[in-house]
Parts: C-alpha cells; sequence; structure tokens
C-alpha cells in the first residue's frame, strides 16, 4: 500500500503535475459529514465512511472514528462510488489490430499509462477503466480492469484476465455472412486441433511405452484428451479453450437487434453463454424481450437516443434506448461517449439523461457503477459504498446528477489520487480559457480599455473582469475543455 | 318476508357483481385464447390461388384462427366467438412470394466456392420491411451473393408477422451461379496466425472459374471431396457444410441467363439426380425443349425495370419486349416470376403485370408469383395460396391485383398486421354513371375525393399511393349527396321561433341515431330551419346529416332568412318585409360607409398623406348628457289584432347605456313579463320574455315625441299595435356613449355589429336568399314586387299558384320549394306543380318539413316522378338547383372539382322503383 503511494507521488511528479509534498496515506481513514450515495442502499443525508486499509469497513451517519484515523471533513459535499468505464478502448494507441482472429493478444501490450485519457478519466471520476480491444474485429484479444492511475500497466493492473472481445456485427468492409463463417471456422478450427493434439498425446504416450498405436483416430483422441496438459495448448488456441471452459469472459459486440440471437448461437454452441457480457448497438433495444430471456449483463450504446424514418412516410420516430430497457426490467450499464467535447463523455451525465427521460434515479446511477461491476464480475469488489468494498470514492461538489457538480476528489483504495484543487492541468487549462474570454471580452473597445487603464488601477479592472468571466465560465467549464489525445477506432 | 326480500336483494348483488365483474374478465379471456391472431374476415373479392379451390371467390369469408387460415369460401358462417373485419370494396390474395430479387448484400469473402456463407446471418428479422410489404411481397428468398460459382445456401422468410415464426427455412438450399459474372474469382489469400519459421504464410491461390469451360470442373472437384469426405481441408466451414448440404440432398439453385449455361445446369442437374430449379432464363426460348423435357422448374427474371431503365439498351429493335419472346415459348415448363437484377422485389406485382402481355394468362402470372415460388421453394404447405391450414399470409387490394392503379392497403402475415398504409383519406369512387350536375353526366368514370373534397373526376382520375377504392359497377349511377331544402331534423319537437340573430348551427353536434338514418337513405345535406319562424325573419342553417363534429357538419352558419306569412293580407306582407329590409339597408350603408372610408384612409396611408382629420382630434370618448327619455313607467295600450278591444298595461323600463330592461304587468296576469331590448335614442327594439308557441313576442317601437312610444308587438305573423305615455320619469339623466368612429392612427373603426340585422345584410348583398313561405297568387305578387325594390335573391317555399308569376320568376331565377302534396287538385283538375315549373325553367327543390321523416323524400320525389316529373329534373332538384338557390353551389350539389366529398351510389338511377341506395359517403368517409 505504502510502495503504491509513493508510486502514485511519483507520477504525479512525473506527469508534470506539481503537487505539494504528500506525505504517505494513513492506514486509517474517515471522511465525515459528507451526504453519502452508496448507490446499494438508502442515501444517507449526512455520514461518515471509514476506510481501513484501502478498505471501507463502516459506513452510516454514525460512526465511531478511531482514534488513529486521519479525520477529513467533507461536509457539504456528495461522496459517490468511482465510476466504473466499463467498455473502452481508448487506453490503447490503437483499437483494434488488423487480423480478425487475435484471442492470443492481450491489452496489457498495449495500455500506456502516459496517456492522457487516464488523466481525464481521473478527473472525471472514474475510479476504474475496463481496456478492452475495439469493435472492428472478429475475435479481438484479452482486456483487462486498470485504474487511472499507475507508472506501468501493472501498477494500473486492478484485474486481470477479464475478457476476450468478440464481436458477430461485421468488421469494416466486410458483411455478416463472412463474420458469422469466420466466427464458427475459428471454433470449428479449434475443435480440429483439440483432436489433433490429443491423438498425438495419445501416440506419444505409447511412443514413451515402446507401443504401436491400436486404435482408430476417433477413439485415439478420446483417449489422448485426458492426456493434455494446460501447458500443451499454443499461444494461438489458449485463450479460446479457456473461453469454451468458462474460465475467461466474453465481451460479445452485437451491432444491430438481430445480431443478438446470433451471439447466442455461437456462445451456447462454444459454451461460453453463461459468461457473456453483451455489448450493444444503438438499435438492439429492439429484441428486448430476445435480452431479458437471455438474463446476461447489457452495454449501452453510448448514443442513447435512436432515430429511425419510416420508409413510408418519410416521419422520424425518436425512441430513448435506456428507458426501453428500463420498462422492461432488464438490467444495464452504461457507456461514456468516446469522442472529444461532448458532455456525453461525462458517465454522470449519460445518467442524468436517463433520468430526463423517465428512468428512475435508482436505475440511472446503477448503471454507472454497480451494474458497470456487475458486467465485468467485480460486484464484490467495486461498484458501490459498502462494507467490505474496495475504497474507491468520488467526492462531488453536489449531486452527481447535477451538471453544475464537479469531481473535487477521487479515492483509489482509500487513497487519495485526484484533488481538483491540485490539478495543475485544469488551472492551466481554465487560465487560458480565462485570458482567451477575456480577450473576446475586450475585442471592440480596446481604446476604452486604455483610456480607463491610464486614469484607474488597470490591474484590478482587469482583475475583476477575468472575475466574472471565471465565475461564468467554471459552470460550463466541464463541456468546454479539450484536452484528449484521442486513439483511432 | 323481510328475509326473502334480503335474500333477493344479496341475489341481485351477486348478479350485479358478476356482472360487473365477469364482463371484462371473459372479455380478457376471450383475448388470450384467440389473440390478435384470430378473427373472421368478409371480403368482396378473394383470389385464393389453391388447387382445390375456385379461382375467384366474391363475398368471401375467410376465418383465421391463431395465425392460420381455418376456412374459406363464401358460404363459410363466421364464428361468433372471433371478431369481424369486413373489407367491402377490397380484393384478397395470398402474400406474394419473391424467389429472387437483391435482399441481402453479395457477400464479402474472396472465395470462388464457399457453401459456409449462409444468407439467414444476414437477415434482419427486425428491419422495417414497409416498402416491400407495401408492394404486396411477404415471403423472400436471400440469396448470399450472386458474384461468384458458389456463394453459399439460401435461406426463405417472411417480411413480418410474429417473430419467432418469420424464417421458414433457415438453409433452403445451395446457391450457384453460372455465367460471366462468376468467372475470375479473386485470388485466394490465407494467412497462419501466428506465423513462424515453422508455419509459413502460404502463397495467394488462384481459384477457378476463369471462363465458362471451369464452372463445372470446379463444381466437381468439391463435389468429389465431399463425396469422399475429405472435409479436413482449411477452411473447415465451406467443406463441411457442402458436405452436409449434399449428403442431406438440399436444393440446388442454379442461376443461369445465357443458353449455354442453362444446357450446362440441365445437364449437371441430371447428372445428379436432387431437387434443383433453375433461376434467370433469359434465354430460355432457346432451350425451351430441353427445359421442359427435364421437369426442372425456371424462375424467370423479367428483364424489363419499371424504375431505372438502362440509358442504352443496343440496336435490338425488341430489346425491351425480350420477356415476350421468351414467356411466349415456355408453355408446359413451371414457371415463376421474379424481378429483374438490380430490380426492387417491392416492383414485383406491377412487374409481373407486364407479363399478362404474353400468351400467359391472368391466372397464370398470379400463380407464378404466389403459389409456384412456394413450391420451388419447398414452403407450398405454408404460404403461396390461402387454403384451410395454411399461414394466413395475405394482401388486401384497393382493386385487381394485376392492375396498375391498385395499390396494397394492408398486409397480414401470421395473422398480424404487418404493414398498414398510412391513411391518406383518398377515395376513389368507380360507377356506370357519374352524374356530375344538372348539364353534365357521362358514362363509366370515377370520382376521386381527397381530404374530403372531390379533387377529379373523369373516366380516369389519378390514384395516389394507398388510396382506397369503391368499385361500385357497370349499372351503378353515382350521385351528389341529396338537400333537403326545409327540414327540422334534430330540433326534437322545439317548434318555437328563433330570434332573427340566433343560427341553428350553435346546436350542431356529434350525429345522432336520427341523423344517421336520414344520411343512409342518401340525404346528406339539409336545409335546416326552425319550425316557425320569428316576424323579424329566422335564420336557416345548412347542415349535413354525418361528420365528426360540428365544423364537419355545418356547410353554413346562415343560409338564408325565413320569413313566414300565414295569410296575411298583401299590404301587411309588403309592411312587414319592407321593414325589415329597410333596417337591414340602414344597417349595411353604415357598413359600406365605413368600408369606403377605410379604403380612402388605406389608399391616403399609402400614398403617405396626413391620415388624422379634424373630427379625429378629440379622440376621446364623446359623451353626451341628455335626459332618459326611456327611464320610467309607462302607462301601454295594447290593441288591434286578435284583442277584441283595447287593453292597457303598465310597462316599466330602465335604460343603461343602450341595453332596455324592465317589466310588464298586465292587469288579470298575475307573474310580470320581463322585458329586455335596446334602445338607440329614437327606436326601441326588444321581446317580452313570455313562452307562446311561437317564442317571445317582439317588440318594435319608436319614440315618436318625448315620452310616447309607438310601435307593434308581433307574434309570428300577428301584430299588435301598443301606444305607451310615460307617467313617471325615476331617472332624469342618462349618458348617451357615442362610439368614436375613428381610431389612434385615424383608421375609421367598424360600426356595432348588430346580430339581429347581419343576416338582412346578407340578403341584401345577395350572398344569400330570402326564403319566404307564401300562401296566395296575391301575396307572391307583394313579395316579388319588393324583391324587385330591394334587389334581392327570393326562394319561394310552397308557393301554391307560382305558376302565375312563371316571368318574373324567371327574370329574377327565383327558386321554389315545392309544397309536399306532390300532386293536388286545383280548379277540379290534377295540378302538379313541380313538373310545372321544372317543364318551364323554374328551379324547384323539394322539403321534407319534418324532423327525421326527412329520409322519406327520396320516395315522394319517386311519385312524383311516376306522376310525370323528370327523373332528372328530380334528381336536379335534389342537388344542383337546391344548392344554386341557397347559393352552397361551391360546396355541395354537384360532383365538380373543389366540391365536398358527398356521394350517394344507387344500383340505378335514383328515381327508378328498382333501384336502391348502395353506399353514401359524405366528406370522403363512409355513412353507409
Amino acid at each position: 500500500m505504502k510502495a503504491k503511494a509513493i508510486v502514485i507521488a511519483g507520477w504525479l511528479v512525473f506527469s508534470g503535475i506539481v503537487m505539494p509534498a504528500v506525505a504517505a496515506p494513513p492506514a486509517k481513514l474517515a471522511l465525515t459529514g459528507a451526504r453519502i450515495i452508496p448507490v446499494v442502499g438508502d442515501d444517507i443525508p449526512s455520514g461518515t465512511i471509514l476506510i481501513e486499509h484501502g478498505v471501507i469497513t463502516a459506513i452510516g451517519e454514525k460512526v465511531s472514528v478511531p482514534y488513529d484515523a486521519m479525520e477529513i471533513d467533507v461536509s457539504g459535499k456528495v461522496l459517490f462510488p468511482g465510476m466504473i468505464d466499463v467498455h473502452s478502448s481508448r487506453g490503447l494507441d490503437v483499437a483494434n489490430e488488423n487480423f480478425s482472429v487475435s484471442p492470443f493478444l492481450d491489452v496489457y501490450d498495449a495500455i500506456d499509462p502516459s496517456r492522457r485519457f487516464f488523466e481525464n478519466a481521473l478527473r472525471d471520476g472514474f475510479s476504474a477503466v475496463h481496456v478492452i480491444v475495439g469493435n472492428n474485429c472478429v475475435i479481438g484479444g484479452l482486456s483487462r480492469v486498470v485504474r487511472p492511475i499507475g507508472l506501468t500497466p501493472d501498477e494500473m493492473t486492478f484485474h486481470t484476465p477479464t475478457a476476450l472481445k468478440l464481436s458477430v456485427a461485421p468488421k469494416h468492409g466486410w458483411d455478416r455472412m463472412r463474420q458469422m463463417a469466420e466466427l464458427r471456422e475459428t471454433f470449428l478450427e479449434l475443435k480440429d486441433y483439440l483432436g489433433n493434439l490429443a491423438e498425438e498425446k495419445y501416440e506419444k504416450s505409447l511412443e514413451d511405452k515402446d507401443e504401436e498405436i491400436d486404435v482408430g483416430p476417433d477413439e485415439a483422441r478420446e483417449r489422448g484428451e485426458k492426456l493434455i496438459r494446460p501447458e500443451d495448448y499454443d499461444d494461438k488456441h489458449r485463450n479460446l479453450i479457456k473461453l469454451t471452459r468458462g474460465d475467461l469472459d466474453a465481451f460479445v459486440y452485437c451491432g444491430t437487434a438481430s445480431d443478438i440471437s446470433r451471439a447466442k448461437t455461437i456462445a451456447e454452441e462454444n459454451g461460453f453463454l453463461k459468461h457473456m457480457t453483451l455489448v450493444l448497438g444503438v438499435d438492439c433495444f429492439k429484441a428486448v424481450a430476445e435480452l431479458k430471456s437471455l438474463k446476461r449483463p447489457v452495454v449501452l450504446d453510448p448514443q442513447l437516443l435512436y432515430r429511425e424514418r419510416d420508409p413510408i412516410t418519410g416521419k422520424i420516430r425518436e425512441t430513448f434506448v435506456p428507458k426501453v430497457f428500463a420498462d422492461a426490467r432488464v438490467r444495464f450499464a452504461l457507456q461514456p461517449m468516446s469522442s472529444g467535447s461532448l458532455a456525453e463523455r461525462y458517465l454522470n451525465y449519460q445518467a442524468a439523461r436517463c433520468v430526463r427521460a423517465g428512468v428512475s434515479r435508482k436505475k440511472a446511477l446503477r448503471a454507472i457503477t454497480i451494474n458497470p461491476a456487475k458486467a465485468l464480475g467485480l460486484e464484490k469488489r467495486i461498484g458501490s459504498l459498502e462494507v467490505g468494498k474496495v475504497a474507491d470514492i468520488v467526492v462531488f461538489s453536489g449531486d452527481p446528477l447535477d451538471f453544475n457538480t464537479w469531481v473535487e476528489k477521487v479515492y483509489i483504495d482509500g487513497i487519495k489520487a485526484y484533488d481538483r484543487e491540485e490539478d495543475a492541468r485544469l488551472k492551466e487549462l481554465l487560465g487560458q480559457e480565462r485570458n482567451r474570454l477575456s480577450k473576446s471580452d475586450k475585442g471592440g473597445d480596446e481604446n476604452e480599455e486604455t483610456e480607463k487603464s491610464e486614469s484607474e488601477e488597470p490591474a484590478k479592472a482587469v482583475g475583476n473582469k477575468q472575475e466574472d468571466g471565471t465565475d461564468k465560465k467554471s459552470d460550463d467549464s466541464k463541456s468546454t475543455i479539450t484536452t484528449e489525445d484521442q486513439p483511432s477506432d | 318476508m323481510s328475509a326473502t326480500y334480503k335474500t333477493k336483494q344479496c341475489g341481485l348483488i351477486l348478479l350485479a357483481a358478476a356482472l360487473v365483474l365477469g364482463v371484462p374478465w371473459n372479455t380478457a379471456r376471450a383475448g388470450v385464447d384467440s389473440g390478435e391472431r384470430s378473427f373472421a374476415l368478409r371480403a368482396k373479392v378473394v383470389l385464393p390461388v389453391s388447387k382445390g379451390l375456385p379461382w375467384r371467390i366474391e363475398s368471401c369469408v375467410i376465418v383465421v384462427r391463431d395465425g392460420k387460415v381455418e376456412a374459406i369460401g363464401s358460404d363459410v358462417v363466421p364464428p361468433s366467438d372471433l371478431p369481424m373485419i369486413e373489407f367491402r370494396d377490397a380484393t384478397i390474395i395470398p402474400g406474394l412470394v419473391a424467389v429472387a430479387g437483391r435482399m441481402v448484400q453479395d457477400h464479402t469473402g474472396d472465395e470462388s466456392v464457399a457453401a459456409g456463407y449462409r444468407a439467414i446471418d444476414a437477415f434482419d428479422s427486425y428491419a422495417n420491411y414497409a416498402a416491400n410489404l407495401a408492394g404486396g411481397v411477404t415471403t423472400v428468398h436471400l440469396s448470399p451473393g450472386e458474384h461468384r460459382l458458389l456463394t453459399g445456401q439460401g435461406a426463405v422468410v417472411k417480411l413480418g408477422g410474429p417473430r419467432g415464426d418469420r424464417v421458414l427455412s433457415e438453409q433452403s438450399d445451395l446457391t450457384i451461379h453460372l455465367g460471366e459474372k462468376a468467372f475470375q474469382p479473386p485470388r485466394d489469400v490465407n494467412y497462419n496466425v501466428p506465423s513462424s519459421s515453422d508455419v509459413a504464410i502460404p502463397p495467394a491461390v488462384r481459384q477457378r472459374p476463369n471462363s465458362r469451360l471451369g464452372q463445372f470442373l470446379a463444381l466437381e472437384e468439391v463435389l468429389i471431396e465431399a463425396i469422399k469426405g475429405q472435409t479436413s481441408e482449411k477452411p473447415f466451414v465451406h467443406a463441411r457444410a457442402f458436405a452436409l448440404a449434399w449428403g442431406e440432398k438440399r436444393t440446388l439453385r442454379m442461376s443461369a441467363q445465357r443458353a449455354a449455361d442453362l444446357r450446362g445446369a440441365i445437364r449437371f442437374l441430371s447428372k445428379h439426380d436432387r431437387p434443383a430449379y433453375v433461376v434467370g432464363g433469359a434465354e430460355a426460348d432457346i432451350v425451351a425443349d430441353e427445359l421442359r423435357a427435364s421437369k426442372i422448374p425456371l424462375v424467370y427474371r423479367l428483364q424489363g425495370g419499371l424504375r431505372n431503365q438502362p440509358d442504352y439498351v443496343g440496336y435490338d429493335p425488341d430489346a425491351l419486349d425480350v420477356d415476350i419472346a421468351a414467356l411466349n415459348k415456355l408453355d408446359g415448363v413451371k414457371l415463376a416470376l421474379a424481378v429483374g437484377e438490380g430490380q426492387s422485389i417491392a416492383d414485383l406485382r406491377l412487374s409481373a403485370a407486364t407479363a399478362v402481355r404474353t400468351n400467359l394468362s391472368e391466372q397464370q402470372v398470379m400463380e407464378s408469383i404466389t403459389r409456384t415460388p412456394a413450391e420451388i421453394l419447398g414452403v407450398a404447405g405454408r404460404v403461396g395460396s390461402l387454403a384451410p391450414g395454411f399461414d394466413a399470409d395475405f394482401v388486401v387490394l384497393s382493386g385487381g391485383p394485376l392492375d396498375v392503379s391498385s395499390h396494397v392497403l394492408q398486409v397480414f402475415i401470421g395473422g398480424e398486421v404487418a404493414f398498414q398504409a398510412p391513411k391518406n383519406g383518398a377515395l376513389v369512387v368507380r360507377g356506370g354513371t357519374i352524374w356530375v350536375d344538372d348539364q353534365k353526366q357521362f358514362r363509366d368514370g370515377a370520382v376521386l375525393i381527397e381530404d374530403g373534397k372531390i379533387s377529379a373526376v373523369g373516366h380516369t382520375v389519378p390514384h395516389p399511393p394507398f388510396a382506397r377504392v369503391i368499385d361500385a359497377g357497370p349499372n351503378s349511377f353515382v350521385s351528389p349527396g341529396l338537400i333537403d331544402a326545409f327540414g327540422h331534423l334534430g330540433l326534437d319537437g322545439d317548434v318555437k321561433a328563433t330570434a332573427p340573430e340566433l343560427t341553428l348551427a350553435r346546436i350542431i353536434g356529434v350525429p345522432d341515431v336520427i341523423e344517421h338514418r336520414v344520411a343512409r337513405a342518401g340525404i346528406t345535406s339539409i336545409i335546416l330551419s326552425p319550425y316557425s319562424a320569428s316576424g323579424l325573419g329566422s335564420q336557416v342553417t345548412a347542415v349535413k346529416t354525418a361528420g365528426a363534429d360540428r365544423e364537419d357538419r355545418v356547410v353554413r352558419d346562415t343560409a338564408g332568412v325565413v320569413f313566414q306569412l300565414g295569410d296575411a293580407d298583401p299590404i301587411k306582407v309588403k309592411e312587414k318585409l319592407t321593414k325589415r329590409l329597410k333596417a337591414g339597408k340602414k344597417y349595411l350603408e353604415k357598413w359600406q360607409k365605413y368600408e369606403k372610408e377605410l379604403a380612402e384612409w388605406k389608399e391616403k396611408k399609402e400614398k403617405g398623406e396626413a391620415v388624422n382629420g379634424k373630427a379625429e382630434e378629440s379622440n376621446g370618448e364623446e359623451v353626451e348628457a341628455e335626459s332618459d327619455p326611456i327611464t320610467g313607467t309607462w302607462a301601454v295600450t295594447i290593441s288591434g289584432g286578435p284583442i277584441p278591444e283595447p287593453q292597457t298595461a303598465t310597462l316599466r323600463l330602465k335604460l343603461e347605456g343602450s341595453d332596455v330592461e324592465g317589466r310588464i304587468a298586465i292587469p288579470g296576469v298575475p307573474e310580470e313579463a320581463k322585458v329586455t331590448g335596446t334602445f338607440d335614442g329614437e327606436h326601441f327594439s326588444g321581446e317580452f320574455e313570455v313562452d307562446t308557441p311561437f317564442g317571445y313576442p317582439a317588440i318594435e317601437a319608436d319614440l315618436v315625441e318625448e315620452d310616447h312610444l309607438v310601435g307593434v308587438i308581433s307574434i309570428e305573423d300577428i301584430e299588435i299595435d301598443l301606444d305607451a305615455k310615460r307617467t313617471d320619469k325615476a331617472a332624469v339623466e342618462f349618458k348617451v356613449v357615442k362610439r368614436k368612429n375613428r381610431g389612434k392612427d385615424g383608421r375609421p373603426l367598424p360600426p356595432k355589429v348588430e346580430e339581429a340585422l347581419e343576416p338582412m345584410r346578407a340578403v341584401l348583398l345577395k350572398t344569400i336568399p330570402m326564403i319566404v313561405g307564401v300562401a296566395s297568387a296575391p301575396q307572391i305578387a307583394a313579395v316579388l314586387e319588393i324583391v324587385e325594390e330591394y334587389d334581392v335573391e327570393l326562394v319561394l317555399r310552397g308557393g301554391d299558384d307560382s305558376s302565375s308569376h312563371i316571368d318574373k320568376l324567371k327574370e329574377r331565377s327565383v327558386g321554389v320549394i315545392v309544397p309536399k302534396e306532390v300532386v293536388r287538385l286545383r280548379k277540379n283538375r290534377w295540378y302538379h306543380q313541380a313538373d310545372d315549373l321544372a317543364r318551364q325553367g323554374i328551379a324547384i327543390a323539394f322539403q321534407s318539413d319534418a324532423d327525421d321523416e326527412a329520409r322519406g323524400l327520396p320516395l315522394r320525389a319517386l311519385y312524383a316522378v311516376e306522376r310525370g316529373l323528370s327523373a332528372d329534373s328530380a334528381l336536379a332538384a335534389f342537388t344542383t338547383w337546391a344548392s344554386r338557390m341557397f347559393k352552397l353551389d361551391d360546396r355541395i350539389g354537384s360532383l365538380n372539382v373543389g366540391r365536398d366529398g358527398d356521394i350517394v351510389i344507387f344500383s340505378g338511377h335514383p328515381f327508378k322503383a328498382n333501384s336502391r341506395v348502395q353506399r353514401v359517403i359524405v366528406n370522403g368517409e363512409d355513412v353507409r
């Protein structure tokens, strides 16, 4: 724990964020006086969270704080579980390899801790990011869940291996027939490989005993099957075998509603139906009945609004997708929009949109915390503020669904990983913005300004003006900062 | 006793509870049992395209249960437990089967022979296929591609219906393509990943076929492998799929257009005996004999495209008629028709319609797009025909299936509505005779109604997409809706006269049963009048007998002003009418003055001249103090009329502004009556709130000198003289507020609207007629004189002796509403007034003068025809003439473009005894 803290401090220096010297975080920490939204369980209007060695040990209105705990007063703030980016390829430099079937790849090789994406994720209140290859594949590689903070991928890793990426929607330039043929081919080839391997193993075992092969190939394959050891698998097939035996989860991308039945067929035939999370395209809500009977976690497209034009009348019909799922009582996780400066990249904004469209507040909040955790199989460790869970906490300045709210602090493993007060880059950016605004404010009446500066105190006059601009700006500062270095999808 | 009573009461309560609870519960259960997919329907025509059923069944009932056809036929009795749908004008055919056409894109793989591609993988079962359904297509074959030798496995799906039931055949065939398109496939590259020093990347493989020579070689190659069971070659998915399909004797679908490829296909298929069919067949005429002998079905792809014609078709003079040449030689070949390459399957029905140009009969063409393709695709037990046991997949068409002007109105798949044409309010009525108006009639025509208005009439009319069609048959007679020129429908026995300012349009609402009864008789409009007219004239209203609301029903709020003369002598008649017209004229002149001033003001303003005249300097309201000439107690003497000797009464009045209120006490009458009215400084007009059978008595009096009122009290056509002297002045002063006549910018302000005189203004402007109920020739003469003087339009009601003024009537084009008695004795001879006047060129109209007995009016007219009136004159009297005399001919009374869509369809001429009303349409909506 201590080592980690030092590493974090080092990273902060390394990445150019100048922070005042931080003492090693205390083993016991109490956040007091804040409104707590634990997501699982009722809200606590004013309460305390006690963290011991990175784990929440007490939560409630009245918590007796041990004498040796460091007490931090966060009254007036809102404590919320660290949000989870359930499906993101932005931690990678390129979302997909050009091999269509590449189960042997691992995002570990491509995670770059210095990507601005992680810094932004932390600033936006994420405490875990599921880094996974993009949708443009047949079978992608292994994914992992990382913290948006750390010096090396190992440092960042929270959980691995997590899942293998598959897509039933065609990759670029392909069609669904080819996509499905390729998927079937992959699993047919796997079966063939395992058969051959078993046969080889059996032959070898006989050879060792100096015996001649005595049975037909089918029988030999059956006998050889038991002789295979995990280390016999080659790199190409290892992960696929894990997938078919239920040792790996699958994240399956469905581009359109009819893909869901195809995903189901492939998963059923190859034994990973019970380990499948579906990543949905925007129109998949049409198959909500099918999804309900499937009982697997679903991740919705960040584009929450679906528009369809009637081919006869030409009228456009709009559907707000999460509402359909909420009404059908299908549990769903939300994703942030990956593109640039849109407000949709804030997960709490996505949840607020759901509430505006009539989804209950409870369901909307779950969709950005505990539901993503469930989709990743990590619901016992993260996704809510409960005793025994990892202390991933976001300190919001107000209600998370209010757009005037910003992230003040983020605690990861009970360690303060982000503090707005000490966010050097944000300050720099806001400063730039301030200057730009004050310049454009001056604009036409520059002469007037100069005249004034002669008669009155120049610095103060300008300073006042800046402050006005800042106050105005800080409300929607979220939507104006563009700090993204975007990986090509 | 009380115990018995209680038991009974309990029983009743229980029964009531059972009824209340039980009814919805039963309905709900019935809903679950039968579902939406169980119903019965009756259609005008059904073409079942089934071997065991007649080709065409009229007035056919189809019973659908759980999405399947249970029974079909004209003699089938619809079960009582199912809801019934009526398609009175529609033709129903089985859903069309599109056996070829581009529904999914070609697969993007490189393999020349690849049985592992499944077209079903590219089928989006959630997509909206409305465009194809609107073409009547319900079942389609999906092809994995048409660009390689063997592209994979086809599928057969439905475009709608219950989602779990949309796939008819997941792997229906192996799809093979012969000909130029499949030659020169790309090189096939197969990477070994990850490659290493042991595992090399193999070079790209060249694929066959490169020419016509190689195509069967390539096929035989995979065949040998499949038969030998060598399926360990990579990629597995294609080799195994082929072996499996071949082993299962999967149908072979071979596309071939050129004669050489067709011959090759026939040879290949006869060698390998398995189910098969050929698609394409552009040169099938050349190999027609071989095709016939091989008994291989042919799906002929029609060459002519309806939407996209090629820019250049070559030198062949018959280039656009290739279909005729090919199809004419294919007798004896099992034939299905499909759209050409690059054409939309939504055009299947119309493409097939063009095939009727060839030797094929309409019946053969219909079979070739329904039953035959279903048989070829191996789904004949479910779709392609309408017979018991088949899926309830059918198309509701507005007309004949191969008629280019008919449209798909609705599509059912598995008993579910898969497509519903958008309601665009367009209706085409076709009939044997179209009676447009009294001048214009023709045979074999049609009327198009859009948004409730007639938008076209002629031998043929446009058929907008999804227009409903009523084809009434060659003997039918299409006439404008009939008009009752004077009726009291819906007044419900309220016999009071209405005050002059009141229009009956205010009481019009949603039509009731009685209105519907009248509408069913073909009477679509009524000139609605109160039973008796006020002495000052009552308004009549033109209303329809059907419509959704008041706006739909009211044709004109004020369609005329009716006066009833009774047996008053001509001098009185003249006086009465003149007085009213004079008042109207005065009022009209005020308006005309205002309009003139306004025009001048506008002109000045446009020119930029100063518009604020002198008079406008004091812009405030002018207030003049005057002594109050009305308020106080008046000693009244009434005399004349039916009163044997003068009587006295006391009248107490109070003036406020220009409104007068008060009470009258008549000695011997216990209650005082309320008096209300208005006073304009000289003239007092008002009414007594006393119930009489004719409404409130009206009072009109002039202040002839100070404290002296002289005037008349009128009840219906009885008039009583009034003379009143003021005996006591309660208030000495009152304020006359003179309206300022200019606005702030100098704009002249309009005069005060006087509701009671508005109708008279319209009469004087000749926008509505004056309807005068007359009894005798001298009365008519008097009325005509006044009409002449004031130059207004006149309609005579009754007018027994109108024939004696025929020239005058003609000159002023006066209409006559003939009396209820069609023929009566006059000077000891039978006189038929309607016939007499019609023959002399006078416009006549019929009146019911009754409530819902109006529906008997056409029968009375039929009697008039029997007694000599010409049938067309009778119809004109009901339509064109009636609408013209009330100046309503811009809305009703004819079938000209722009008029309301009010139509009656008769089985023959409406005034033939054997003809009856078949359909009634008001504002484009069905009434009957």
